[in-house]
């Protein structure tokens, strides 16, 4: 049993003790920098055409199916929008502002193509999330130039150690994701992605061997389950970082994954605290004790903090259970994908298949195959016929399609849809009997997914 | 200490959570033991080359047919030239699922045999005598162009009469010298393509071994997949109806005037089981890719891959052999044995779209990643 007292101490120590601002500040500077940064990357790439004014229909969040895109003046603005505010983010001007700007711009933009989900942008709007809280704006930054009374060189940790925690919170669920029986016993799906990558100088030779597919993926496991301890631990937290940036190197040099080696390689330095802050302390409690309870009365209004800090703990709290909440689903994770999205499953399957669906008007008997390329973009359409949801969706949509054209009325909607996961030969992935035109979506087990058999 | 000992506890507890699945028997996903080069190899200098080769030839005599008709037209030209313009085409279904590299380069395919052809647009440019040709996707050309010009206009008796020399009127020789230029397009474009395969691409093709993106075998596999889905999809599909709540389309086969799609279709089908199989046109079967499935040991609902893949093969040739020429005729009749060939037809895509690049590692490449991934 914990006594109050160590109670009070552990809350001391990870909520209220100060902390130098340096890790929080230097934070907000290079994330504000990279999210400018990757902004503009996406325009130069012209995803916001090849993503958001080609394709006619759009894959929809549940709960978010009201999220609309916008006509290409409007894109371009919301891409604007998000490269102002993370600059100003940056820059710490008008900064609470800047960060609720960033944050609203940033998950619209991801919430408008469900296609388009990708782990690292969920955790940008987390983070960006959880920094509207932050008081990164206090150092080194023009508001503090502005307003001197908001300059500070210390804040309580709490402010450094939701951070910590959101980035451990990813790197140990990805590690875990990583414990099946693909990714230890047969080095799936990393041994068909290696090979694919001989043609890098040096490296690429050795990706032919099938042990440097199993050695890559246990150290991959391994690296994910332990960094964040490793980078909590003051003795062992250089060689950690190091390896920080030669595993997200190597990632980076592996695979297209746009800007996450470098989100990670630059949130990963707030486990380095602010040493110039502690030794002037001279890391006396008392002192230390004595600070917080003149930053309390000064800066830290302490209603709000009341308010604040249990709102927190429970969001943190159901970042812990949100990727758990497969468990709660019958089906395999890899093929239904029940709880499989924001989970931190990062890179865990290679999956293909087709959907070939069939829409049949009851009243005339006439049936028809879809052409799916009419309704989807060749993107869209790979990630719609691996995913149960987006099939769903899709024969929705085309039931209000084929109303709007052709007049039919509760037309009957079939799929016949096949999955080959991870190397092995397609199974049968949806119920061909079931007309998916009458099968709503909810967070229900999928009955009409069929079981994965081998 | 504290905090290794919690992540000792966190690893150990962690690791009851691997969800278990049965091992896969014997089978070797990923497996790269298989001999590339002999594959490919194989492909280049028994099937790839010979087709082109023969493809080449084809084209030449319809070429020197057309210059003999459009000098001295007469019943026995055309019908020369008719039976030039048939052989030709049914050559180019084997060099059709061939297009990557040099093919790729020039829009072989789009430029010979996009189908079915705008008439309103072969007569607009005949009569004002442009064409667009080095535009990549256009109807107005190749072999669906000449099928119109030399079999449908007007009913194949007025066609004579429409091409007949007349120096007096000036529309026969705007439709002969559009004639010559489909034909001399292609011609070129089919040089193009034989030439830069035989002087240096095909001793660069037998090397690029690997499973990259843009490497021989996944090139083989993509364009194979992207041909076989058009065969599917435009010689036998639109017409039948079944992508248009059951209205036949007859009017949209390949062919449609000279009347020789079901010919053609099958013999694509036939190209496309020769390449799997590796056989070239001696008939022998040498290296393919049911070599490579067989050597991994690929095993489908309790048989071989390739015992599954050769199966429907046969299904598909034997429901598209059964279709009479012309088909459109035979699906204006009655479309239920075209729709039953494209059933058969579609049950194979799976096989050989998923199956076959899933146990081989191959990602579809044709179905490209606009954006990153994670």
């Amino acid at each position: 049993m914990l006594s109050k007292n160590s109670i009070k101490k552990i809350i001391w120590r990870f909520i209220d003790s100060p902390v130098g601002i340096i890790p929080l500040v230097r934070f907000r500077i290079l994330f504000g920098c990279l999210m400018m940064l990757g902004a503009i990357r996406f325009i130069q790439e012209g995803w916001i055409e090849k993503l958001y004014l080609e394709p006619r229909y759009f894959f929809k969040f549940y709960w978010f199916e009201w999220v609309r895109p916008f006509d290409e003046k409007g894109m371009y603005i919301l891409l604007f929008t998000i490269i102002v505010s993370a600059t100003m983010v940056m820059l710490g001007f008008f900064y609470r502002m800047a960060i609720i700007m960033f944050f609203v711009s940033f998950t619209y933009l991801e919430l408008i193509d469900a296609t388009n989900y990708l782990n690292h942008h969920y955790l940008v709007c987390l983070l960006s999330f959880l920094m509207i809280f932050l008081p990164a704006n206090r150092a080194f930054s023009i508001d503090a130039l502005i307003w001197k009374k908001i300059k500070t060189d210390r804040v309580p940790s709490w402010t450094i150690n939701i951070l910590i925690f959101q980035l451990t919170i990813v790197y140990t669920f990805a590690g875990i994701a990583k414990l099946n029986y693909d990714w230890i016993f047969n080095a799936m799906p990393l041994a068909v992605w290696l090979p694919e990558r001989e043609g890098i100088p040096i490296l690429g030779y050795f990706f032919q061997f099938k042990w440097v597919a199993f050695l890559m993926s246990w150290a991959g496991a391994f690296y994910d389950l332990t960094i964040a301890y490793f980078l909590m631990y003051s003795r062992t937290r250089p060689i950690a970082y190091f390896f920080v940036v030669v595993f997200h190197l190597m990632t980076w040099l592996l695979f297209n994954i746009g800007l996450f080696p470098w989100i990670m390689i630059l949130s990963t330095l707030i486990f380095f605290p602010d040493k110039t802050f502690s030794s002037d302390l001279k890391n006396t409690f008392g002192k230390k004790m004595q600070v917080a309870l003149e930053d309390k009365k000064r800066n830290f209004n302490s209603i709000k903090r009341q308010i604040l800090i249990p709102f927190l703990g429970v969001f943190m709290l159901s970042q812990l259970l949100i990727p758990l909440r497969h468990f709660l689903y019958p089906s395999n994770i890899f093929w239904a994908e029940e709880g499989y999205r924001f989970s931190w499953r990062v890179m865990l399957v290679e999956k293909s298949g087709q959907a070939i669906f069939t829409l049949k008007d009851p009243n005339t008997n006439r049936q028809t195959e879809i052409i799916n390329s009419r309704y989807l973009t060749t993107f869209q359409e790979k990630q719609m016929s691996i995913q149960p949801d987006f099939i769903l969706q899709f024969a929705h949509y085309l039931k209000y399609e084929y109303e709007r054209t052709h007049g039919i009325k509760n037309p009957i909607i079939t799929v016949d849809s096949h999955v080959a996961l991870n190397g092995r030969v397609s199974q049968r992935f949806i119920d061909p009997n079931i007309n998916l035109a009458e099968v709503k979506d909810s967070f229900f087990p999928k009955k009409w997914v069929l079981d994965f058999k081998y | 200490m504290e905090i290794l000992k919690l992540f000792f506890l966190l690893f150990i507890s962690s690791s009851f959570l691997i969800t278990s699945c049965k091992d896969d028997d014997d089978q070797d996903p990923c497996s790269n033991d298989f001999d590339q080069v002999a594959l490919f190899t194989n492909v280049a200098d028994n099937i790839i080359l010979p087709s082109y080769e023969e493809l080449k030839s084809k084209v030449d005599e319809l070429s020197t047919k057309t210059q003999n008709f459009t000098s001295t037209p007469d019943e026995s030209g055309l019908n020369e030239l008719r039976i030039a313009f048939k052989e030709a085409y049914l050559v180019w279904q084997r060099a059709a699922q061939f297009e990557f590299g040099p093919a790729e380069d020039v829009f072989l395919k789009n430029s010979i045999n996009n189908f079915p052809a705008n008439m309103s647009q072969i007569q607009f440019n005949i009569e004002n005598e442009t064409n667009n040709f080095d535009q990549p996707d256009t109807y107005d050309q190749g072999f669906p162009a000449l099928d119109y010009l030399l079999f449908g206009i007007a009913g194949s008796n007025d066609v004579l009469e429409t091409l007949k020399v007349n120096a007096e009127n000036i529309d026969k020789e705007k439709h002969k010298k559009y004639l010559s230029d489909i034909v001399s397009v292609m011609q070129s474009k089919v040089t193009q393509t034989h030439d830069t395969w035989k002087n240096g691409y095909r001793d660069s093709f037998v090397t690029k071994t690997g499973t990259a993106a843009g490497n021989s075998l996944s090139q083989i596999i993509n364009s194979w997949n992207e041909n076989y889905e058009l065969i599917k999809r435009n010689k036998i599909g639109v017409p039948s109806g079944v992508l248009d709540l059951n209205f036949p389309l007859a009017d949209k086969v390949e062919a449609v005037y000279s009347g020789i799609s079901s010919s053609l279709a099958v013999e694509a089908l036939n190209a496309s089981l020769s390449l799997y199989l590796g056989k070239g046109k001696d008939g022998i079967d040498r290296v393919g890719l049911d070599d490579f499935l067989n050597e991994i040991n690929a095993e489908k609902n309790e048989k071989t891959l390739d015992e599954v893949i050769q199966e429907q093969f046969a299904n598909a040739i034997n429901a598209v052999s059964a279709l009479p020429d012309p088909l459109s005729e035979a699906i204006e009749n009655d479309e239920m044995p075209t729709v039953l060939a494209y059933n058969e037809i579609t049950k194979q895509v799976i096989n050989i779209k998923t199956d076959l690049p899933s146990v081989l590692c191959i990602s579809i490449t044709y179905v490209d990643n606009p954006s990153d991934s994670d």
